[in-house]
């Protein structure tokens, strides 16, 4: 179109300039933030999950970022439920069953298939993923998670038996339900060179896999040969976002339908929330703590690592950092888990007289001068503040050292360097899984320079953690691991703090489902008035 | 009259003439009166806990209200300008020492040290300075040494250049070939005759470099770069604020507005003396 100088511009009719500049304007409200598009609550569900993939194959995925994606997109044995148990149900199996303390029998449900043409999903697709998990070549990060695993016995097309070399307490919900234990197309893998990342070669789930974009998000797909009915969604948008108040913001501007959210905004959220929106605090199974590392010189001696143990006023940490909505915790197994104590050695607000008797005693001159390392962000500087504070009150001078994640995670590692030497004090957490197995193996002697920073070593302890895990009598396991807690505790070197809380904000146009951790159960969620077909 | 009170007569004198100037010096004026006597003027122990009084609003006991730790902000935000002025003080005095001798020799001295010292400052210039302070912390951690430290050595090049420049103006003029003839050496020329006459725009560049210095110790603290906790900066109660913003705007109003008064006030002062040293530059930007 030319227009000259001096000449009418052409005739463009209101109503079409109206109907296009109204396009244009919604289409920049929809993109509001990068890569998100307006959540209305209809077919495509959007949420966000809290860091991005790296992995979704099961030998090499490393947090419940991708497992909230994996348990979307492929079937287990058996599955988590949605009620906030750590209960089971089947999923790809119509039969499963404990035969001995070392053999679980399966059957498949027939006409199960996997996407991109890889066929029905057999007992040979079982052996495959499984045994590929505790295959030496594959140096699997998740190898632990399988712990006595040895192989699949085949019977036939659908059915077999899972062996173990010794009872393994925590198989069904650490290996068989969790993301460890989801069953890949053995025809799919192997074709596809034997391993994968972020581009799945076949699904079986009630979603499928279309796409990933690193660092903006992954999208899902209904699965057309999901046998179970119609997917509640055609499309998930899961977006990584790392940053709360980021995600928080487009929950608020109606781009998201669920989100995590932090503690911090809870209240708020609580007081003032949008249009439409619901809350829900949800246990979490994050264990924070501090540690001490005892082969440090200056926390060589018990009475002064017990002296901090009751310094330290873990009721005002919880007020401060989580707002009171988490209880102190009395160990890393958290609340309604088997091996949970009812109450700790050392009481919630600590015992200032008492620390100030224990450092008298050790002969120790104050001020004493301590480091505490920590990771840096906002809810464990809050924590440590305190803890600080709180040392202060008998003596006890602390420096912070806040550390990004990826430096933090290396101060105790003995592979890493030998910084593990000077660490001092450090605040660590880490989120167990359905198993309390799970929340007390990592502060074995095994694991002494890996995750140990505290350098625990005791000999009943792991006798105890081996002990725990072939006893399949629930009220002996119990006993095992309060006791384990108790050793922990009597040591010096750690102090509970809490198992926090995860809050998580939804639309009420969707119903949600959360694990018993507080994770977002994708294939679980559903429109609010969707009724499955299945 | 001593050529010192002589120069602060004529600041003064030009500082009644220039009202906006007046305003820089009297904020500029007040935060160092409230950093320096923030012992006495603070109202609270700025890292006194009370954890169940936390992100209160502003009260008769809390005039600026309290953080996510219950600790006073105005306490806070009053030994936060120490923080702000010994880091300023400290990175800018040095880095200006280093670069003041430096961009002598680079302007004085022989032509290859010119051209050695010109590429070592253009490669420390070309880091990005939160890329280096990045790599610095995580080789030393997190301390208010660090970020000095930091400050100083991406400032240094900025000095050193203008000094070079200044310095490379005058040697040629007659009066230093005139000391040259007369057999001075060249340490006596530097001294009594290259720096008395560029000593005054560095002067200026310094105080208009005090906002950019405190914004970035801020802006280290702010990442979780500069001061370690509980220490008290702007940087740190901004950062604070920005995770419970929600819950309290006070935090972020009061860690940013000590940001924006020195800003405007070192920036007006330094307009000002910069006006009333060289003239010829306002006539330029009139």
């Amino acid at each position: 179109m030319n227009c000259k100088v001096g000449q009418p511009l052409p005739n463009l009719p209101r109503r079409k300039f109206l109907h296009t500049s109204s396009l244009a304007l919604l289409g920049l409200a929809g993109g509001g933030i990068p890569g998100i598009s307006r959540a209305v609550g209809g077919d495509v569900l959007h949420i966000r999950n809290y860091q991005d993939l790296s992995s979704l194959d099961p030998v090499s995925f490393v947090s419940s970022a991708e497992g909230m994606v994996m348990t979307a997109i492929f079937q287990n044995l058996l599955q988590f439920r949605s009620d906030g148990s750590w209960d089971t149900q089947p999923d790809a199996a119509e039969y499963f069953e404990q035969l001995d303390a070392t053999r679980y029998a399966f059957r498949l449900k027939p006409g199960q298939m996997f996407t991109n043409g890889h066929g029905e999903m057999t007992a040979d697709d079982v052996k495959f993923s499984f045994e590929r998990v505790v295959d030496p070549s594959m140096h699997a990060l998740n190898l632990p998670d399988m712990g006595p695993f040895s192989h699949v016995e085949v019977h036939d097309r659908y059915s077999g038996v899972l062996v173990l070399r010794s009872p393994y307490a925590a198989f069904i919900p650490v290996a068989v339900a969790g993301p460890t234990g989801v069953i890949l197309s053995r025809h799919a893998v192997t074709a596809g060179g034997g391993r994968f990342t972020t581009n799945p070669p076949a699904c079986s789930g009630p979603y499928r896999f279309k796409s990933w974009q690193a660092q903006r998000k992954t999208v899902l797909e209904r699965n057309p040969l999901w046998p179970a009915g119609k997917a509640p969604f055609s499309q998930i948008h899961v977006y990584a976002m790392t940053d709360e108040k980021a995600a928080e913001m487009a929950f608020e501007a109606g781009q998201l339908d669920c989100a995590r959210i932090s503690v911090e905004s809870t209240g708020p959220f609580e007081r003032d929330m949008p249009p439409g929106g619901s809350i829900r605090i949800l246990p979490s199974g994050r264990n924070y703590w501090l540690g001490m590392n005892r082969e440090n010189s200056a926390l060589a001696d018990i009475r002064i690592r017990q002296a901090i143990q009751y310094a330290i006023d873990a009721q005002a940490v919880v007020e401060a950092a989580w707002f009171g909505l988490a209880p102190v915790s009395t160990g890393p197994i958290p609340e309604g888990m088997i091996g949970h104590r009812e109450r700790s050695l050392i009481p919630p607000a600590g015992n200032p007289q008492k620390a100030r008797q224990l450092l008298t005693d050790a002969g120790v001159t104050l001020p004493l001068r301590l480091r505490l390392d920590v990771n840096n962000a906002a809810l464990e500087l809050t924590a440590v503040q305190v803890m600080q504070w709180s040392l202060k009150k008998v003596g006890i001078e602390v420096e912070i050292r806040a550390q990004d994640s990826s430096t933090f995670l290396t101060i105790g590692r003995e592979a890493v360097n030998n910084r593990w030497r000077d660490v001092q004090l450090f605040m660590q957490s880490f989120t167990g899984m359905a198993d309390p197995y799970y929340s007390l193996t990592w502060f074995s002697s095994s694991q002494l320079g890996i995750w140990n920073w505290e350098r625990f070593s005791n000999e009943e302890f792991d006798r105890l953690n081996q002990r725990a895990i072939e006893t399949t009598d629930p009220s002996e396991r119990s006993k095992m691991y309060r006791h384990m807690q108790d050793l922990m505790e009597a040591s010096g070197c750690y102090r509970f703090i809490t198992n926090g809380v995860m809050p998580q904000i939804y639309r009420n146009t969707i119903e949600p489902a959360f694990r018993a951790d507080g994770y977002a159960m994708l294939r679980n969620i559903r429109p609010a008035a969707f009724r499955s077909r299945s | 009259m001593s050529a010192t009170a002589g120069t602060v007569y004529r600041i003064f004198a030009g500082l009644k003439k220039d009202p906006l100037g007046m305003a820089g010096f009297v904020l500029v004026s007040l935060i160092v009166f409230l950093a320096v006597f923030a012992a006495w003027l603070a109202p609270y122990d700025p890292l006194e806990v009370d954890v169940y009084n936390r992100l209160a609003s502003p009260s008769f006991a809390h005039w600026l209200g309290t953080d996510q730790l219950g600790r006073d902000i105005l306490s806070r935000v009053l030994y936060g300008g120490q923080v702000a002025l010994r880091v300023s003080l400290l990175a800018i005095s040095i880095s200006m020492a280093v670069g003041l001798v430096l961009g002598m020799l680079a302007g004085f001295g022989p032509r290859w040290l010119d051209r050695v010292l010109v590429v070592a400052f253009d490669t420390v210039r070309s880091f990005p300075t939160i890329m280096f302070a990045l790599a610095v912390v995580a080789l030393t951690g997190p301390s208010l040494n660090t970020v000095i430290g930091v400050i100083i050595v991406t400032s240094i090049p900025v000095y050193a250049r203008v000094v070079r420049t200044q310095t490379l103006a005058l040697r040629e003029r007659d009066f230093i070939l005139a000391e040259r003839a007369m057999g001075a050496s060249t340490f006596r020329i530097l001294r009594h005759h290259v720096l008395p006459n560029i000593i005054a725009p560095l002067f200026i560049l310094a105080s208009m470099d005090v906002p950019a210095v405190v914004g970035m110790e801020a802006g280290l603290s702010f990442l979780g770069l500069g001061v370690s906790p509980p220490t008290p900066s702007w940087g740190s109660i901004l950062n604070d604020g920005y995770s419970y913003l929600r819950n309290s705007p006070w935090p972020i109003i009061a860690g940013g507005l000590p940001l924006i008064a020195v800003t405007l006030g070192f920036t007006f002062f330094g307009e000002s003396l910069r006006d009333i040293f060289d003239p010829r530059l306002r006539r330029k930007d009139q």
